[in-house]
């Protein structure tokens, strides 16, 4: 029955010194076997059958104890069970063709660890000798032993059978402290704890490496940073923060607002104001006739072919009026039922909901500085520039490839001659006769001025053209009632703000040129306006849009200043969509459009090597912060637009990602991560800031006159106040207007 | 008994290991596991091409030095386990406050600052920090430009005027970049 052939090991190492030979049985050749783990697996055709022999090593312990331990029956072969007795070589049969065993092996030896640690046995040993016909090769024969062993080897030698080798001990250890009557007892108890521990252990770890799955993109991350460095890394962890953060605010407003209003809908405006048996107030009555009239309106413009809803799409209006995107769709309160008084109010809920995401996001931002703030106030300066940091400091160990070696070392030179151009500078202001020096200040001045006049041109501009030329343009398109033109002029003041994000920038790089900063003050001020443009014009859009809405006429119908606007809230939320539809296209043009290009014109043409792109991390995070300002003032008018925004950073991901491995070198100036991450979350802190105040501005206000009616006790205008929020929604300009009036009344 | 010595982990030497360079049980078992996959000739030992197989450790200039110190504790033939672990204590994760013997701040800056040098005279001169600058931009530098910065390093950093950096001076330059965080090996559990 058995074979000449046998392989024997150790398979759980016993606590005995292991180079002292305590077995006294027969074990044939001990020799190690040195294969590697990564045989493969070959199909052997004729079935043989494997005995597994089991010895235990250590007598001890069970001639004391004396018992019987049976080994139950491993359910999937066809085994035959034994009962183990100590001190002799018991023999477990395990019939099972060979060429199945790889997978069937780890599965046995699990199983065998099992009953074996359940019996709490020491030491064993696995021996396999093949029965059947020895007819078949011996060399692949050995060969397949070879690899059964070292399989039955590893999966026992992994780290939880050390872990659970390490808990026997223990037990051993204390069962035999005890002894008499309470030695079972005790016994019970603690192979009860001990196993409690031994699966809390697995369950932990089976947890987190479940949760390292969730890791969103880890993969992409870490080919990424072996690639390029730490620095490009951390602009691609900045957008998996913000896709999440985004996942979550988009949520709670399904949570909140959109699914209410799908789920429960009231038939009709006139229901939501109100429960079905009350009646209507005049500023109530009011309400209904203004929103009759929207409704009305929106149905006249809209029209229903082809390509009226490809336009509609684009600018928001008509047929998207009328859907989830724009908050002019929502309604007030919803009655659950039509006969109680109980509702959800949806304008509260929106509002309450909107405080409360934005909180928490503050809360979350703040956390992530917290560490950056650390550094910073630790590290007092730049210490980028300085030598010993470029000699002890500037290697970037995570990277593992040889070409971002390569880029490294050509960027620590780039560093080293910038410190060097640095201090040559340095010397040579210090040398500076008075008259040089009063002449470069100078020019500073001079072109600080030229900054600013140039920043105020582009606040005029956008002013222009959303007061001025776009309304004239529209009439004329409208008249001459071309589709495309009027898509082209509705798109005007996003397309404005989008050239002149994209010019201004480069002639601030220009002119810094002459200003003969340090590199480092030079970069620093070319980052700080061009946030400065980007956040500007945001804001001048705002303040334009605000001008637009509001008037100082007297009365006007339905509290509309324009006639065109019927339902304001919808209007910025249309400007805000179309800002975030035209900042996507943008994004995908650039990269295909422009980066792809370029590329290959570069390794075509030799000559034009210098046009060589590089990762541009600052603009590169000023896009996704500006991304992020327009989704989070965006989200209050349609509730919609952090869904595009989640959308848009998941394929500007990939797209970038692509655009990187393709296109890109690493950049040159080694930006410290830590103080990247720590500078992208304060520029996106003050964007954040901006959006809140946009937000709030209208809120504040009525809540102002809120608290100055409470103060002089008027009654009529809290009552009005009170009407007032209930129809958040729609039309409650013209109460805006009222209620500023009353005071003089 | 082979040479084998050391390819099965007995919870006695994990004990031991532990007590000599306080990782946790866990961190043990798993630095093992990496010590394995990392010995491809399954000897128990590591070689110095064994090392230098981690893509990391084959670009970086210092690689070879880095190397180097895990040979320190004796026999040139190869690194066990149980030196591969002594050296890499000092890379033990810090928890907050305790300051451990072989763990402190001031044990990691000396591994570090025994990369740069490499006569073991306690102190960096000039040409080991030329010879540190040479492998860590290659080419395309002049010696001129190489030795300003070395001159600039050593101006920066020495303060009793010797012309060489000492271990104090090191540790003074060195005093606010956040050691603790940027030498420990990240656990990811």
């Amino acid at each position: 029955m058995d074979a000449d052939k046998t392989e024997t090991m150790e398979c759980q190492s016993s606590h005995h010194d292991h180079h002292s030979d305590t077995s006294n049985h027969q074990h044939g050749d001990r020799h190690r076997t040195d294969n590697n783990a990564d045989d493969s697996e070959e199909h052997l055709t004729t079935s043989q059958s494997v005995t597994v022999q089991l010895y235990d090593q250590n007598d001890q312990h069970h001639d004391q104890a004396g018992e019987r331990k049976s080994l139950p029956h491993f359910r999937r072969r066809v085994l035959k069970s034994t009962s183990f007795e100590p001190g002799h070589s018991n023999r477990l049969t395990i019939d099972t063709p060979l060429h199945r065993e790889h997978y069937f092996m780890t599965v046995c030896a699990r199983r065998l660890n099992r009953h074996l640690r359940d019996l709490s046995l020491s030491a064993l040993h696995v021996q396999f000798s093949p029965t059947g016909d020895d007819t078949t090769d011996s060399a692949p024969q050995t060969e397949k032993l070879n690899s059964l062993s070292s399989v039955l080897a590893s999966s026992t030698q992994s780290s939880h059978g050390t872990q659970r080798l390490f808990y026997r001990e223990q037990y051993e250890q204390e069962s035999q402290i005890l002894s008499g009557e309470s030695l079972a007892r005790e016994k019970k108890f603690k192979s009860w704890k001990f196993k409690r521990a031994k699966q809390w252990h697995k369950d932990k770890q089976a947890i987190l490496d479940f949760l390292g799955y969730f890791k969103l993109w880890s993969s992409a991350l870490k080919t990424i940073e072996g690639s390029f460095g730490s620095s490009v890394v951390s602009y691609f962890q900045f957008i998996r923060w913000l896709f999440l953060l985004n996942i979550f605010i988009f949520l709670c407003i399904l949570g909140v607002v959109i699914l209410p209003q799908a789920l429960v809908e009231p038939k009709s405006f006139q229901d939501s104001i109100k429960s079905e048996n009350a009646s209507l107030t005049a500023n109530q009555e009011m309400a209904m006739f203004c929103s009759e009239n929207y409704s009305n309106f929106v149905k006249e413009n809209t029209k229903n072919d082809v390509t009226s809803v490809m336009m509609d799409v684009f600018q928001g209006t008509g047929l998207l009026q009328n859907t989830y995107i724009f908050l002019g769709y929502y309604f007030n309160k919803t009655y659950f039922s039509d006969l109680s008084e109980s509702s959800y109010d949806l304008p509260l809920a929106h509002l309450i909901n909107t405080a409360g995401y934005l909180l928490i996001t503050l809360i979350l931002m703040v956390r992530y500085t917290a560490n950056g703030i650390r550094e910073k106030i630790l590290s007092k300066g730049y210490h980028y520039h300085k030598c010993w940091s470029l000699v002890f400091c500037g290697w970037d160990y995570t990277l593992c490839k040889r070409k971002a070696a390569s880029y490294k070392h050509l960027s620590l030179r780039k560093e080293m001659m910038t410190v060097l151009l640095e201090l040559e500078l340095a010397e040579k202001q210090r040398m500076m006769k008075k008259r040089q020096k009063a002449c470069i200040y100078l020019k500073r001045v001079v072109i600080n001025i030229i900054t600013v006049v140039c920043l105020g041109g582009c606040f005029a501009l956008i002013y222009y053209v959303v007061e001025v030329w776009k309304p004239m343009l529209l009439e004329t398109s409208r008249v001459a009632n071309n589709d495309i033109l009027t898509l082209v002029v509705e798109y005007l003041p996003s397309v404005t703000i989008t050239v002149l994000n994209f010019i201004i920038p480069f002639i601030f790089n220009y002119l810094v040129i002459f200003e003969e900063y340090s590199p480092s003050t030079e970069l620093r001020l070319n980052i700080s306006r061009t946030v400065f443009l980007r956040l500007a014009s945001l804001v001048t859009l705002a303040v334009t849009m605000f001008r637009l809405i509001t008037c100082d006429e007297k009365e006007t119908t339905c509290g509309s200043c324009n006639a065109n606007i019927k339902c304001w809230e919808t209007y910025i939320g249309q400007e805000l969509y179309k800002l975030v539809v035209l900042d996507f296209v943008i994004i995908l043009a650039t990269t295909f459009l422009v980066e792809f290009p370029r590329k290959a014109l570069v390794t075509r043409v030799k000559k034009l090597k210098m046009f060589q792109q590089e990762f541009d991390l600052p603009v590169n995070v000023l896009n996704i912060v500006y991304s992020q300002t327009l989704c989070w003032w965006g989200a209050f008018y349609s509730p919609l637009i952090p869904a595009m925004t989640i959308v848009k950073l998941f394929l500007l991901f990939y797209c970038k990602k692509i655009s990187l491995f393709v296109n890109q070198t690493p950049p040159h100036r080694p930006y410290q991560t830590a103080k990247s991450n720590h500078f992208f979350m304060m520029i996106l802190m003050v964007s954040f800031m901006l959006s809140v105040v946009a937000l709030t501005y209208t809120l504040g206000c009525l809540l102002i006159y809120f608290l100055r009616a409470k103060s002089e006790g008027s009654e009529r205008v809290i009552n009005i106040l009170r009407d007032q929020f209930a129809l958040l929604e729609k039309d409650k300009k013209f109460l805006l207007d009222h209620v500023r009036q009353t005071p003089h009344l | 008994m082979g040479a084998k010595a050391s390819i099965m982990l007995q919870p006695s030497e994990i004990e031991e290991i532990q007590k000599d360079t306080g990782f946790s049980h866990n961190q043990i078992v798993r630095l093992y596991s990496r010590f394995t996959s990392l010995d491809k000739s399954n000897n128990g030992y590591l070689s110095r091409e064994d090392f230098l197989r981690i893509p990391e450790l084959a670009i970086n200039p210092l690689g070879d030095r880095i190397v180097h110190a895990f040979f320190m504790y004796g026999n040139e033939e190869g690194v066990n386990f149980r030196d591969f672990m002594r050296t890499l204590a000092r890379f033990r994760p810090v928890k907050e406050g305790t300051n451990e013997g072989i763990n402190s701040r001031d044990e990691k800056l000396k591994f570090a600052f025994k990369m740069y040098d490499l006569d073991g005279d306690d102190k960096i001169s000039r040409e080991e920090l030329l010879a540190v600058l040479h492998m860590m931009v290659g080419a395309n530098i002049s010696e001129e430009q190489l030795g300003n910065i070395a001159d600039r390093t050593i101006e920066e950093a020495d303060q009793d005027r010797d012309g060489a950096i000492a271990f104090s001076e090191f540790k003074k330059v060195l005093e606010k970049v956040d050691i603790e965080q940027k030498m420990s090996i990240r656990f990811l559990s």
